[in-house]
């Protein structure tokens, strides 16, 4: 939103000249450094792509990776609503619940990981961590939501006698969805890099981060960095389409004609 | 039946709003609420819209009464249209069809039929003001409490406005409740004027005016004493 309003009034960049310049600058490098090991050159990384989607198992891959942040995501997206919606009725259940919150999200992920490859089987661990990283976020922000509704238009809604069902869909809900769409945003880029992650160490059969691993061991850094922008591309794609699902709950037309987005774009610290 | 505020107290902290307030309103007049800013006239009305509660004290002639108030600041919710927004508080007490009717019939009144779809935030602070008149009239209470409702409105409309206000008092007879701090407005629509000062807010003087409310009290020399007395009432703090 900032960077928007500062460079708004100059022409952009076309994307496809920045795209250039970026990998013009990693060739660069490339060619500086000199060693493949180090730095592969962009038309290796490419070439290693083409072979890779050639291949059934780079596609069983993505599938069950997509398949273990998608289950994560779900986990945490409705446990973190009910959790969060609870919490936000009780005191007592929110002072029991916070610490838990802010202890989860202080400790490194890789404490949880490790803790979770002894718990659970291999292809549970990326599940169980993605929900864990990302439970919180969305915590956090329907608490918020909920503790930030307009007072004023719950009194007002009082002296209408207005049915609580009718203040719930009307005014909790519409409150609350900017501070849960952004919580998905954040919780959606975040899920993924920890559920590669723990798929690095838990390498399950189908998964990217097992084809990192391998990458490591065998010191193939075209295939570490193929792998890489197949997980880039695909949260770049994810989070395309959940921003398009949430403007279409958000986003509404005046009838002047112009689009606004409703207030509240809430920033969320995410924890990495 | 009339309207009984006994020895009620309200403190913010230590800040006294309410100290042994007391006051007494006939049940079916317009009356009218002055005072300087900050005095407590918005407590008391959100205390007898049971909004807030006083802290001790007794309050008779309310029960089971439904209210329709127009608040201060519009309260609209800014994700619904004007049409949504009046439709919210009628949903639960009227049926689809005489939400309807009541919406339509009042949006016409307040001159707002054409912006029915537009979003708050698309209109003016008068307009937003009119979308929160029409809702608070759409409801039909039983006792009408309105702070400020005019302000922000051009002299026709709001002539309009409190033309319709005394019909509709002559039908309903009922408690009309409103603050303002414009002399003109107090004089042309209320029964009793009631002055305070504050806080902690204090009655002062209360005016009863037996002249029918409306045009018939413009060019009456009764009035013009009225004027001269509210005016200087309170010291020359008065907010015009
Ligand atoms: N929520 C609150 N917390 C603390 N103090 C408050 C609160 N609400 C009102 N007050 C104080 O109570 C006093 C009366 O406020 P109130 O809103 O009733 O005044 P008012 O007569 O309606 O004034 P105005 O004409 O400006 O609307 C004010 O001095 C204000 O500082
Ligand atoms: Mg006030």
């Amino acid at each position: 939103m900032k960077d928007s309003t500062i460079i708004s009034n100059k022409k952009s960049l076309n994307k496809f000249v920045i795209i250039l310049f970026w990998v013009a600058v990693w060739q660069i490098l490339h060619l500086f450094i000199g060693r493949d090991i180090y730095v592969p050159s962009p038309f290796s990384v490419v070439m290693r792509l083409k072979e890779l989607i050639f291949l059934k198992v780079f596609w069983t891959s993505i599938a069950f990776s997509i398949y273990r942040v998608i289950i994560g995501l779900f986990l945490s997206i409705t446990l973190g609503i009910i959790v969060g919606v609870i919490s936000s009725m009780n005191r007592y259940v929110y002072d029991l619940i916070h610490p838990l919150m802010t202890a989860i999200k202080a400790t490194p992920v890789l404490s949880f990981i490790i803790l979770a490859l002894i718990w659970l089987s291999s292809s549970n661990v990326p599940i169980f961590i993605c929900f864990l990283m990302c439970f919180p976020i969305i915590w956090t922000n329907v608490v918020t939501g909920i503790s930030n509704v307009d007072k004023k238009l719950l009194e007002m809604a009082k002296v209408y006698g207005v049915k609580r069902l009718t203040v719930i869909k009307k005014i909790y809900l519409p409150s609350i969805i900017p501070y849960l769409s952004a919580a998905c945003i954040t919780s959606l880029g975040l899920g993924w890099k920890v559920s590669v992650a723990a798929e690095v160490l838990s390498h399950p059969r189908n998964a990217i981060g097992s084809h990192l691993y391998s990458a490591k061991v065998y010191l193939d850094s075209s295939e570490l960095f193929a792998w890489t922008l197949v997980v880039i591309l695909l949260s770049l794609l994810f989070e395309r389409i959940l921003a398009g699902f949430i403007g279409k709950l958000t986003y509404r037309k005046t009838t002047k004609g112009s689009a606004v987005l409703d207030k509240g774009c809430v920033k969320i610290e995410a924890t990495d | 039946m009339k309207l009984q505020i006994k020895n009620v107290y309200k403190n913010y902290e230590n800040f006294q709003v309410l100290n042994d307030f007391n006051m007494e309103l006939s049940s079916n007049g317009i009356h009218c609420l002055f005072g300087p800013s900050g005095c407590g006239k918005t407590t008391l009305l959100n205390i007898l819209a049971g909004l807030s509660t006083a802290d001790q004290g007794d309050i008779k002639g309310i029960e089971n009464k439904t209210f329709s108030y127009i608040f201060q600041e519009d309260r609209l919710l800014p994700w619904a249209t004007v049409e949504e927004n009046i439709f919210l508080i009628l949903t639960d007490s009227y049926s689809k069809r005489e939400a309807q009717g009541l919406m339509d019939k009042y949006l016409d009144l307040v001159d707002l039929s054409k912006f029915k779809n537009y979003y708050p935030e698309a209109l003016s602070g008068g307009m937003r003001q009119r979308v929160s008149i029409a809702r608070a009239f759409a409801y039909e209470g039983d006792i009408l409490l309105m702070d400020e409702p005019f302000k922000g409105l051009h002299m026709e409309l709001k002539k309009t406005l409190m033309d319709y206000l005394i019909s509709y008092w002559h039908q309903k007879k009922q408690l009309f409740l409103f603050v303002t701090h414009d002399v003109e407005e107090a004089l042309y629509m209320a029964d009793h004027i009631h002055i305070f000062q504050g806080p902690p807010m204090e009655l002062t003087k209360k005016l009863t005016i037996d002249i029918p409310a409306g045009d018939a009290r413009n060019k009456n020399e009764k009035i013009d004493q009225f004027k001269e007395m509210l005016v200087h009432s309170n010291k020359g703090k008065l907010r015009l």
